[in-house]
């Protein structure tokens, strides 16, 4: 494409302007979460660790962390082992009605959580099931399995369709033709699906405040946070929670990018 | 529905395919893989949303929710005044998030399509999808530390001698906030559909003479226009159905939608009344989208 020397230049100041933008929130909580004035802002007063030991301190911190945890360790499972199965499904069948089938799997993530998550708390409410981890695991599930479908999908697409036929030729039952082909060759994505949808579980607020009662995960104690006070405290918190969430999704795109290289 | 039929397999011999028929994968292996995904979805996610969209038509009584059919729930919601203000607020504020995202993200889009090479777009890429999955909580919260009256933007506004500028607790806050949800994702969006333009059309423009603003405006946003339009619904939906940053961002002046639907159930317990604001939001989002993407793709079949 020919575009002109200081056009280029301009465009790769504007590219570092646009991606300070995206960055700048969370580049700004880091620095806070060091920084030893009680009102954070400009200039800086001196670099401390007081609010990280203040966070490790708290109680109810460790509670949300757990909860957190075991969220999203359930959710990264089911997301991907039933985000997998449809993935294999759509790979490998055509039938009537796949598009409303499609439609059911990819629906949840265009609707904002916020409705997602009201209308979650009055069904489970009517069914029993509100105010327990298990009803933020349903939701973050409904959520998430369209991220798992997506990146077993696109691997799928990527697998010569014969070889599990060949597999049978050579004697293999269905099911272990599917598991020592279809999974071996899916493993990357399927072990990047769940650290994409753990961290998608572990950041995600809405529902979780909305159906989890009294079981309150990271983002819900942060949100209980910010309603009372500013606190460079919630800046510690911000800087553990930055931290995990992107090794998590680090570790999805490191698992992803194997794509080209193992086997066929 | 006849889900057991193998697809046939694309490209294989013969005796392959017919030997794939013989050792079919019967019935339990393909219901054990298709079934479990739909089963959720259906149970948790479709029954909620018709359950959601029937009780809106219950009643409460003597603060008992009813089964009985009214249709006061919406009548009563649809004469509030303040209900309106809030809807063509919030629609207002979303349609001002969807073009200012999609304005701001053309330039870095255009970038990461037309002038980096392959290894630092990988790079780029990967930049954009990890801030797009992290806590968007506390970004808002370092917003309110940037934005507020003595916060870092006014200190460094200060800094270089300018007066102070009141921006949290305004709606170009919440845009803000809403723009740190959506903006990596327009960009994304964005890039993918001009990654697809066709490169020898643009070259034959140029090659014409054509200038590069014209060739931008004329070849390169109307071969994207779909994408382009994904990513600004997507933006729109995100604004209109958030609660987070009108809340901490916004000072819930004027309250959005989301702040009406959260206080319907949270301070009102008012089920019925969150039920018809919810389906009010999806009705909208829904014309919305369909018909943006809609008019987009009429707008292409009436080019070619």
């Amino acid at each position: 494409m020919i575009t002109s020397r200081p056009v280029r230049l301009l465009l790769y100041a504007y590219a570092v302007i646009g991606l300070g933008f995206i960055f700048l929130p969370i580049f700004t909580n880091v620095v806070f979460s060091f920084d030893s004035n009680r009102f954070s802002s400009l200039p800086l007063g001196g670099f401390t660790t007081a609010w990280y030991d203040e966070m490790w301190r708290d109680n109810d911190i460790h509670g949300a962390f757990l909860n957190s945890l075991v969220v999203a360790v359930c959710v990264g499972v089911i997301s991907t082992t039933l985000g997998s199965c449809a993935a294999y499904t759509d790979y490998r069948y055509s039938f009537p009605g796949k598009t409303p089938y499609l439609l059911l799997a990819l629906l949840p993530p265009t609707i904002p959580v916020a409705i997602l998550g009201i209308t979650l708390l009055i069904y489970f409410s009517n069914i029993g099931m509100f105010g327990g981890l298990h009803s933020i695991v349903v939701a973050h599930v409904i959520y998430t399995i369209p991220f798992a479908m997506g990146l077993v999908r696109l691997r799928l697409s990527q697998m010569d369709r014969n070889l599990e036929s060949a597999a049978w030729n050579l004697g293999a039952r269905p099911w272990k033709a599917l598991v020592h082909i279809v999974l071996l060759h899916a493993m990357p994505a399927l072990l990047a699906s769940l650290f994409l949808t753990m961290a998608v579980s572990f950041d995600e607020f809405a529902m979780a405040w909305l159906v989890g009662g009294f079981n309150e995960t990271v983002p819900v104690r942060i949100l209980s946070l910010l309603q009372r006070e500013m606190s460079p405290r919630i800046n510690a918190i911000g800087g553990v929670v930055f931290t995990v969430s992107i090794v998590l999704l680090l570790l999805a795109q490191w698992f992803f990018a194997r794509k080209g290289q193992a086997g066929a | 529905m006849d889900i057991a039929r193998p697809r046939s397999p694309d490209g294989a011999g013969p005796p392959a395919t017919t030997r794939a028929r013989a050792v079919s994968r019967g019935w339990p292996f393909t219901v054990t893989l298709a079934l479990p995904m739909p089963a959720w979805q259906l149970a948790f996610f479709a029954a909620a949303f018709a359950f959601l969209a029937v009780m809106s038509f219950w009643q409460i009584r003597d603060f008992q929710l009813v089964a009985e059919f009214t249709t006061r729930n919406w009548i009563k919601l649809y004469q509030i005044s303040y209900f309106w203000s809030a809807f063509g607020y919030t629609l207002w504020m979303a349609i001002v998030a969807a073009v200012a995202a999609s304005l701001i993200a053309f330039p870095l889009a255009y970038w990461m399509a037309f002038i980096l090479t392959k290894r630092v777009r990988i790079v780029a890429v990967g930049l954009l999808i990890t801030p797009f999955f992290t806590s968007y909580v506390v970004k808002v919260y370092s917003w309110r530390l940037l934005l507020t009256d003595e916060g870092i933007v006014n200190a460094l506004l200060n800094g270089i001698g300018l007066p102070s500028l009141p921006m949290l607790n305004t709606t170009f806050a919440t845009v803000v906030g809403v723009l740190t949800l959506s903006f990596p994702l327009v960009v994304l969006l964005q890039y993918f559909s001009l990654s697809n333009v066709d490169r020898t059309l643009v070259e034959a423009a140029y090659n014409l003479g054509c200038r590069p603003l014209s060739v931008i405006f004329r070849i390169v946003v109307p071969s994207a226009k779909t994408g382009i339009a994904l990513a600004a619904v997507f933006t729109f939906i995100l604004g209109f159905g958030d609660f987070i940053s009108p809340s901490f961002l916004g000072g819930n002046k004027p309250p959005t939608m989301s702040n009406l639907l959260v206080d319907a159930v949270k301070s009102g317990n008012n089920y019925p009344r969150a039920a018809v604001i919810a389906v009010t939001m999806v009705v909208t989002l829904s014309v919305a989208a369909l018909a943006t993407l809609g008019y987009v793709y009429r707008l292409g079949r009436a080019r070619s």
